[in-house]
């Protein structure tokens, strides 16, 4: 249990401290463009704002962000979809080489995860990143996405089956 | 405790996919970024009146921006009330341009109890709460870092109540929130009551979004999209400006 979890009055500054570079990644997983996301960050933490007299402790705070990352990542991946925006290429522009090789590598390596994850739906997408990356537990994760245990685990196995096979597209396509 | 399954990032075949998983599980924002978000939280990273910020942490030396723009703030208070909507003005009030018809609603109160004498700065203007209960929301800025138990407000608003009630506020917008799908002008409602409670309230712009939501559905849409337009003019950084766009957004684009 962390030290925000303990305290009784839990505030909006204790949980940013605690929890906003995971909120970050969580959300860049989830599908959160990096042009975005400090926009998304911040309704995030505006509906933790908003929310935190009404969170009861029955979950782990971290799971109770799951939960509204999950959701404002979703609604902003919804209003992106139906808003393709010129600023694609400004992204890609804005993201200048690391002068280092290794950081490059890791750059390449979540663009790439990032591209699979996009092949999913929301709902595997969002179980598939709390599991396989933010290694939540398969509880925690279906109280996160609302939705029964064992929904939780078909989204998972389905997610799984389709990344792979996107994979071994990607290989197929690399191989001559 | 349960049979979960053994994770892909921990398989042993040491596969690609397991070198994506992990370069996707090592993202974070570094300082600056963190220090930007922080900032433009500003106010809602404040602690309630009273309360304590850390959570019973002591909070890191310099760690958090909020902590600092709180402290500049509080320095700035003490020149002069017009600066201090200027440095919050980051975080919270961009580039005011409100129209001149729009009767102004500041309400900026800000303690500084590092001061030996705690200063108590309010500017208000003169227009009585209940006039403009529903009026945009051009400037809010309530920061109260401490509230000195010897010495009373000054120039308080004794007459409403107080500035800065964090949690008071979020519940009376939930309900607003809440009453949306159902009850459209229920919600209006009770935004109103929230203006007239919290004129200098730090959720302010999350009213805004409920009100222009409200109208919206109650199809005074002319009415929302004027005061969308007043939104975009008052907050032009808001997080909420895609949300709002999307309300308003003609609903024939679905597949």
């Amino acid at each position: 249990m962390t030290a925000v979890q303990l305290s009784q009055e839990l505030t909006c500054a204790a949980v940013f401290r605690e929890h906003a570079p995971y909120v970050w990644r969580v959300l860049r997983r989830l599908g959160v463009h990096e042009a975005d996301i400090e926009d998304v960050c911040q309704e995030v933490f505006i509906v933790v704002h908003r929310r935190l007299a009404t969170f009861e402790h029955r979950s782990s705070v971290r799971t109770w962000l799951h939960g509204i990352c999950v959701r404002v990542a979703s609604d902003h991946r919804r209003k992106r979809r139906t808003k393709p925006e010129a600023d694609e290429l400004t992204e890609q522009q804005a993201e200048v080489a690391p002068s280092q090789v290794e950081a490059l590598a890791e750059h390449e390596a979540r663009q790439l995860l990032d591209s699979l994850l996009d092949r999913l739906d929301d709902n595997k997408r969002a179980v598939f990143v709390l599991y396989e990356i933010e290694q939540v537990s398969m509880q925690e994760v279906a109280d996160a996405v609302d939705c029964p245990l064992q929904t939780a685990y078909s989204r998972l196995h389905a997610a799984r089956r389709e990344i792979e096979a996107a994979i071994a597209e990607l290989h197929a396509g690399r191989t001559p | 405790m349960t049979q979960d399954p053994p994770r892909l990032i921990d398989s042993t075949s040491g596969g690609s996919l397991q070198r994506l998983l992990r370069a996707g599980s090592s993202e974070l924002p570094d300082e600056q970024q963190l220090r930007a978000l922080e900032a433009r939280l500003g106010p809602i990273l404040e602690p309630p009146p009273g309360g304590d910020s850390g959570g019973g942490n002591a909070p890191d030396a310099g760690s958090t921006a909020a902590t600092a723009a709180g402290l500049s703030v509080g320095a700035k208070a003490a020149i002069g009330a017009g600066l201090l909507a200027a440095a919050i003005g980051v975080a919270v009030v961009p580039n005011m341009s409100s129209p001149a018809h729009v009767p102004p609603q500041a309400s900026v109160v800000a303690v500084v109890p590092s001061l030996p004498t705690p200063t108590v700065i309010t500017t208000q203007t003169r227009h009585a709460v209940s006039t403009a209960s529903l009026a945009p929301a051009t400037r809010d800025v309530a920061v109260v870092t401490a509230r000195p138990s010897s010495v009373p407000p000054k120039a308080s608003a004794s007459s409403k109540p107080a500035a800065s009630d964090p949690v008071a506020e979020a519940r009376l917008l939930q309900r607003a929130q809440d009453a949306l799908a159902g009850n459209p002008a229920e919600a209006l409602s009770l935004c109103g009551e929230h203006a007239k409670r919290f004129p200098g309230g730090i959720l302010s712009q999350e009213r805004e979004v409920i009100i222009i939501q409200a109208m919206a559905g109650m199809g005074r849409l002319s009415e929302a999209k004027t005061r969308a337009e007043q939104f975009r003019r008052a907050h032009p950084r808001s997080a909420y400006l895609r949300r709002i766009e999307n309300l308003l957004e003609p609903t024939s684009e679905g597949p």
